[in-house]
C-alpha cells in the first residue's frame, strides 16, 4: 500500500538455549527481523555476544588491517562475492593457514615502503649533488676559511650586490656561494629571510658523495624489484583473504548481534519487527527450521497514536516499499527527517505535487528540454550515487510539468513562440497568446497564491485523515479547524481583490475556525494563527524565481542574438554568438532547475508536509547478509 | 498652506524617480539580509557538515530558507517598478 508505510508488527523470538546459534545464523539468512535492543523484564536478563565472538574478531581485526594494503596491491577485489557461506569452523581455519603468508606480506611490504622511500631520498640528494657539481668548482682545493652554501634555485647574483660574498658561481638551476666563515651567519639570515631553498656544502666532495649515492640507488632499485617479486608471488597465495575477511565479518555480526538479546536460565529472547505481511510466512520457516525449540508471537498491535509517546523501542521502523515512479521522491526524507512508520507516506504526495510547482517556476518549454537532457545525463552516468540517480529521475518527470508551464506561460527559452516562428522561419504568425509572467505579474501573484492555498488545504487535509485513522480525534478537529480557516482566508481575498464575492462566509468561516483551533489547540494554537498568511506568502517565491529566471532569459535574448549578415565575418561573429547565446542560455537553465528544485522542497517539505507527518522515524534496517552476499537479492520474502 | 506642502510632498514621493529609488531600496536592502542570515546559517552549516557529512541534505534546505527575504524583496520591487 502506498499511502502508508508497511504496517509492521511487533514480535518475541524466544529460543531454547543452546538453538541460538542457528536461529541467529537463520535470521541473517532471512533478512526480514529488525532487531530491538530488548530491556530486562522478569527473569530475561541482558543477553551477551556468543563466545565465538573472541575466536572471530583477533584475526578479523589484523586482516581487516591487511586488507587495505594487500588488495589495491594484489589487485584483489575486497568486495569478493560467495556462493556459498562456509562454516565458522572452515573459515577460522582459513584464517589461521592464512595469517603466517598475510605476516610476511606485510614484512615484506614494509621493506619495500622503507625502499621506496630510501630511494626518493637518493634520487632528491642526486638531484642536489648534481647540481653542485655543475657549478663546476675544485671543491677539494677550497680553503679551509670559506664556507660554501648551495641554492636550489635559478638565482642570479643581485641579491648578493655589496653582501659580504667571496664568490658567487651559477649552476644547473641553481647558484654555488662562497664567504668568509665569520660572514657565512649574515649571509644565511639573507637566505634564511628571502626563504631560499638553501644548504650548506657537504663538509665531503659533492662529487664523490654523488657518485656513491648513485651506486646506493642502484642496489635500491635492485632490491625493491626483488621484494616487488616477491610480494607479487606471495599475492596468489592470499586470493582468498577477501573471501575469509567478508565470511568473518558475517559472523561477527552474528555474535555480536546476540548481545541485542535476552536470556533465562532457559530461553532466549529476541525482540525485533517485521512487516506484518510476512509474519505468516516467517512464522511457518521458523516452525519449519526448529520445530517447537522456537517459538514466534507478536508483542502487540497498538494502534499508532496509542504509542506516540512511548519508547524508541516501541515505535515502528519505517519501511515505505514505493513504486518506481514515485521512489525517487523518497530523496527527500534526506533534506527532513524519515516519516514515522505510522506517518502517511509522504513521498506519494511529492510525486503528485512537485512536478507542477517545479514546472511552475521553470515554465519554459526550452529550459525543461535541457533540464530533461540534464537530467537524462545525469541518470546515464552510472558513478554517481543513488541520491544523484533519483534526483535525475525527479527531474525527468518533473520536466514534463515544466514543458506544459511553459505552453502556458508561452515561454521558449525566454521568447514567445512567434518570436521563434520569426526568427528561425520567416513566419508572422501565433497560434496564441500566452499568460506572459513579466507583464502579468500581480495576477501570476494571485495565482501562486492560490496554488499555496490549495496546497496547504490539501496538507491539512492529509493532517485531518491521518488524525482521524489514528483515532485521534483532537488532532483531526484541530486540523480540519486549519483547513477551513486557510480556506476562509482564501475566500476573503478573493473577495479583496474581486476575484468572486464571498467575502461574508469567508469572515464567518475564519471566525468559527480561529475559535475551534483556540479549543482544540489552545493558547499556541491562537499564536500560530498569523503562520496561514506567512505559509501562503512563502509561495511568491514560485512567482519572484520564475521571474528572474525568465527577465534573464530575455536579456540574453536581447543582447546576444545571433546575427548572420555581414559576409565572413559577419558569419564568424554570428557563430561565436551563437554558442555564447546557448551557453548562456544553457547556464540560466541549470540555475532554473537548481533553484525549482530548491525552493519547491523546501515548500514541500516545510510548509506542506509538516501539515501530515511528525517525522523522527527510524529505518527499517533488517539484521541481514551484506547486499553482495545475497544470491537471491530482490526476491519476495516468503516465495 | 501646511496642508499644501504636505500634499505636494506626497506628491513627490510618487514621482517615477522616488518609485525606482523604493524599488531600489526594496531590493537592495532584502537582498542584504538574505545574504546576512544566510551568511550566519551558512558558516554553522558548514562546520556541522565538516563533522557530520551526513547532515548536508538537511543543511541545504535550512540554507535556502533565508532566500524567502530576498525573493519578497523582489516581489515588491517588482510590483514598485511596474507602477514607474
Amino acid at each position: 500500500m502506498v499511502l502508508w508505510p508497511e504496517k509492521m508488527v511487533k514480535v518475541n523470538v524466544f529460543a531454547v538455549k543452546g538453538t541460538e546459534y542457528a536461529l541467529l545464523k537463520f535470521l541473517h539468512k532471512e533478512g526480514v527481523l529488525h532487531f530491538e535492543k530488548g530491556s530486562e523484564k522478569g527473569a530475561f536478563k541482558k543477553g551477551a555476544p556468543l563466545p565465538a565472538l573472541d575466536a572471530i574478531s583477533k584475526p578479523l581485526v589484523y586482516f581487516k588491517g591487511i586488507m587495505d594494503i594487500v588488495c589495491p596491491f594484489c589487485a584483489l577485489n575486497p568486495l569478493d562475492v560467495h556462493d556459498e557461506l562456509p562454516s565458522l569452523r572452515e573459515v577460522l581455519s582459513a584464517a589461521s593457514s592464512l595469517e603466517p603468508r598475510a605476516k610476511h606480506f606485510e614484512e615484506l611490504y614494509k621493506q619495500k615502503e622503507n625502499l621506496v622511500s630510501h630511494i626518493s631520498t637518493l634520487t632528491e640528494r642526486i638531484d642536489v649533488y648534481g647540481k653542485m657539481v655543475s657549478a663546476g668548482l675544485s671543491y677539494n682545493k677550497l680553503s679551509k676559511s670559506l664556507k660554501g652554501f648551495f641554492i636550489d634555485m635559478d638565482i642570479d647574483s643581485t641579491l648578493f650586490e655589496n653582501k659580504p660574498i667571496e664568490k658567487f658561481v651559477k649552476a644547473e638551476d641553481g647558484a654555488v656561494i662562497l664567504v668568509r666563515v665569520e660572514n657565512a651567519g649574515e649571509i644565511e639570515t639573507i637566505l634564511r629571510d628571502e626563504n631560499l631553498p638553501y644548504e650548506a656544502l657537504p663538509e665531503e666532495n659533492p662529487k664523490k658523495l654523488l657518485s656513491k649515492y648513485k651506486d646506493e640507488l642502484a642496489d635500491a632499485n635492485n632490491k625493491l624489484e626483488k621484494v616487488k617479486k616477491e610480494l607479487k608471488a606471495l599475492c596468489a597465495e592470499l586470493s582468498e583473504l577477501p573471501k575469509v575477511v567478508n565470511s568473518l565479518k558475517v559472523y561477527e555480526e552474528e555474535a555480536t548481534v546476540a548481545s541485542n538479546s535476552l536470556e533465562s536460565d532457559h530461553l532466549i529472547l529476541i525482540e525485533g519487527w517485521l512487516p506484518k505481511k510476512h509474519f505468516e510466512a516467517f512464522k511457518k520457516k521458523l516452525a519449519n527450521e526448529f520445530g517447537k525449540r522456537v517459538y514466534v508471537q507478536p508483542v502487540m498491535e497498538k494502534e499508532p497514536e496509542e504509542h506516540a509517546h512511548e519508547k524508541s523501542e516501541d515505535m515502528p521502523p519505517t519501511y515505505i516499499e514505493n513504486p518506481d515512479a514515485i521512489k525517487p521522491y523518497e530523496l527527500a526524507f534526506g533534506f527532513s527527517s524519515l516519516p514515522r512508520g505510522d506517518d502517511l507516506n509522504p513521498a506519494l504526495w511529492y510525486a503528485l505535487t512537485f512536478p507542477f510547482i517545479y514546472g511552475m517556476i521553470i515554465g519554459d518549454v526550452g529550459y525543461s528540454i535541457i533540464s530533461l537532457i540534464i537530467a537524462y545525463l545525469l541518470k546515464k552516468a552510472k558513478p554517481y550515487s543513488e541520491a544523484v540517480q533519483n534526483l535525475a529521475n525527479v527531474w525527468i518527470i518533473a520536466s514534463v510539468g515544466g514543458i506544459v508551464w511553459g505552453v502556458i506561460f508561452d515561454e521558449w527559452m525566454g521568447a514567445s513562440h512567434a518570436f521563434w516562428l520569426n526568427a528561425l522561419f520567416g513566419v508572422n504568425n501565433a497560434f496564441y497568446h500566452g499568460f506572459h509572467r513579466v507583464e502579468l505579474f500581480t495576477l501570476l501573484l494571485g495565482l501562486t497564491g492560490l496554488v499555496g492555498g490549495i496546497h496547504l488545504l490539501l496538507g491539512n487535509l492529509l493532517g485531518a485523515y491521518a488524525a482521524y485513522v489514528h483515532g485521534h480525534k483532537k488532532h483531526m478537529v484541530a486540523k480540519t479547524g486549519w483547513f477551513f480557516l486557510i480556506l476562509g482566508f482564501l475566500m476573503w481575498v478573493g473577495s479583496y481583490l474581486n476575484v468572486w464575492q464571498l467575502s461574508l462566509p469567508g469572515i464567518i468561516l475564519m471566525a468559527v475556525s480561529a475559535i475551534i483551533i483556540g479549543v482544540y489547540e489552545g493558547i499556541m494554537g491562537l499564536v500560530e494563527l498569523p503562520s496561514v498568511v506567512s505559509n501562503i506568502a512563502s509561495y511568491f517565491r514560485i512567482a519572484a524565481v520564475g521571474v528572474a529566471g525568465v527577465i534573464l532569459a530575455e536579456l540574453i535574448n536581447k543582447m546576444l542574438f545571433p546575427s548572420f549578415s555581414g559576409g565572413l565575418v559577419g558569419l564568424l561573429t554570428g557563430l561565436i554568438m551563437a554558442v555564447v547565446f546557448l551557453a548562456l542560455h544553457a547556464a540560466n537553465a541549470f540555475i532554473a532547475m537548481f533553484e525549482s528544485t530548491v525552493q519547491g522542497g523546501r515548500l514541500h517539505i516545510l510548509e506542506f508536509a509538516l501539515k501530515f507527518i511528525r517525522g523522527g522515524g527510524k529505518p527499517y534496517r533488517p539484521f541481514s547478509l551484506p547486499s553482495f552476499m545475497l544470491k537471491k537479492r530482490g526476491e519476495k520474502y516468503g516465495n | 498652506m501646511a496642508t499644501e506642502a504636505l500634499t505636494s510632498g506626497l506628491q513627490g514621493l510618487s514621482s517615477p524617480g522616488m518609485v525606482a529609488i523604493g524599488a531600489a531600496l526594496a531590493m537592495g536592502l532584502s537582498a542584504l539580509a538574505g545574504a546576512w542570515s544566510q551568511a550566519s546559517v551558512g558558516s554553522s552549516a558548514m562546520g556541522l557538515v565538516s563533522e557530520r557529512p551526513e547532515y548536508v541534505g538537511n543543511v541545504l534546505i535550512w540554507m535556502a530558507l533565508p532566500e524567502i527575504l530576498a525573493l519578497l524583496g523582489f516581489v515588491i520591487a517588482f510590483l514598485l517598478i511596474g507602477k514607474v
